[in-house]
């Protein structure tokens, strides 16, 4: 089961938190000096699609296998049960994208 | 689709007096003409026995006769004249639009004529301010669809690369832009800051040197531009802040209308903070004005034919987040307009 909601506060607590990424099989401790989830993988040297980084073209959009999330930035829709998008989303708790 | 229930521009104002204009818009066919009195009628251009654009008739006083068979409207549409019956026929009615005459242009109402309300035309907060300076303003025809031309104006990068004599300046490649979404619209702004001035604006400024720069972009369901720009000296601007004493504004109004899917009519005016009554900048600034929307006429046409002819995908970035949000803005109004209540 996940669950994504929007960001309602504009300072949100220091997540502690793993991050998974299920197909490309690592797992890393979540640092939320990242702005967002694909900035985050980027740094671990992931190469997720992306094209706007703002959260409208859904280039990013991937699985969620569980874990929730928080939007940074409201995304011009948001995405369906299950699916997330990582350009502009921080994980709630330990999460594992199918990335 | 379009919104209906809204005020579009029809024609600049001196266009529409005695003669017998062909008009489109949102694909309807209008024929404009002035009353006596100075009221602009606006009808269905087609007479209702066989459609003969009634733009291709004659006047009679206040009345407009077909050019087939002599059927004759008033301006509201109603059949005053059927030469060859004995009697009018009762379903000889013509449809009619209600218009305003406003900042120098016909408006007209393209939905249930019991909604047109005047009050709802745009209002121009310094039209009338002493030392703010307005011009005429000028329109064109462009060959694309409405959105494109919004998009356009919901989007302060492209100066950089389309406007490059005119607007673009350091800073309009690369800072981040900010969105916001009032009930009426969409507003795209940034603030940038201790930059030189573009080349259009450095000689209207009241100071030297570098300056701070806010680029609002502003559009309004469903397709009323309201970009403002205001230049103060370097040090002095940014958000929140009080307006500088030598702070330089420009709005620049920008009403779309529909003619077809395929077809916009671009008018525009501006009003500025300074040099109210210097005819000659006026008209350095709209000449300036025209050269830049001409600028964007030949982009925008030419983004309609990819767009319409693209065999891959195109897509999206994110200084398209206004104007996408404002496309699914929009596209809610007129869902809940043409929604049965």
């Amino acid at each position: 089961m996940t669950r994504t909601r929007a960001l309602t506060e504009s300072t949100t607590p220091v997540r502690k938190a793993t991050v998974t990424f299920a197909f490309s099989k690592k797992t890393f401790e979540w640092d939320d000096a990242f702005a967002s989830l694909l900035d985050f993988a980027e740094d671990k040297g992931l190469k997720p699609d992306f094209s706007c980084r703002s959260g409208i073209c859904r280039t990013c959009e991937c699985e969620v296998l569980s874990g929730s999330l928080t939007y940074v930035t409201e995304p011009l829709d948001m995405p369906e049960e299950g699916m997330a998008l990582i350009c502009c989303s921080k994980p709630d708790g330990d999460v594992i994208l199918n990335i | 689709m379009y919104l209906r229930n809204t005020w579009y521009a029809l024609a600049r104002r001196d266009e529409v007096g005695e003669a017998l204009t062909p008009y489109q818009v949102l694909g309807e066919r209008l024929v404009a003409y002035r009353k006596a009195d100075g009221t602009a009628v606006a009808l269905e251009d087609a007479c209702p026995h066989r459609k003969l654009p009634l733009s291709m008739g004659t006047r009679q006083g206040d009345h407009i006769m077909c050019g087939y068979h002599g059927l004759t409207f008033d301006g509201a549409g109603t059949c005053v004249a059927a030469p060859t019956q004995s009697k009018i026929p009762t379903a000889a009615r013509v449809k009619s639009y209600p218009t305003a005459d406003k900042w120098g242009l016909v408006w007209v109402w393209m939905g249930d004529p019991a909604q047109a309300d005047t009050s709802k035309l745009i209002a121009i907060e310094n039209a009338t301010t002493p030392g703010w300076g307005i011009s005429n303003g000028d329109s064109m025809v462009c060959g694309c669809n409405y959105l494109y031309l919004v998009d356009n104006l919901l989007d302060p990068s492209h100066v950089a690369w389309v406007h490059v004599t005119s607007f673009a300046a350091p800073g309009t490649e690369d800072t981040p832009l900010q969105i916001a979404t009032p009930p009426e619209g969409v507003v795209v702004s940034r603030w940038m800051l201790d930059r030189d001035p573009p080349p259009f604006y450095a000689p209207l400024l009241k100071f030297k040197g570098k300056c701070d720069r806010l680029q609002h972009y502003e559009v309004r369901y469903p397709s009323l531009g309201i970009n403002k720009s205001i230049f103060t000296p370097a040090g002095t601007g940014g958000p929140g802040k009080p307006l500088h004493e030598q702070a330089y504004m420009m709005v620049s109004f920008h009403f779309l209308t529909p003619v077809d899917d395929k077809t916009t009519r671009y008018f525009w005016l501006q009003n500025r903070n300074t040099d109210a009554a210097n005819a000659g900048l006026t008209e350095q600034i709209a000449a300036g004005a025209r050269r830049a929307f001409e600028e964007d006429r030949v982009i925008l046409e030419a983004v309609h034919a990819g767009m319409a002819n693209k065999t891959t995908p195109n897509l999206d970035l994110a200084l398209d987040g206004g104007a996408l949000r404002f496309r699914r803005g929009l596209s809610a109004l007129i869902d809940r307009e043409t929604s049965p209540s």
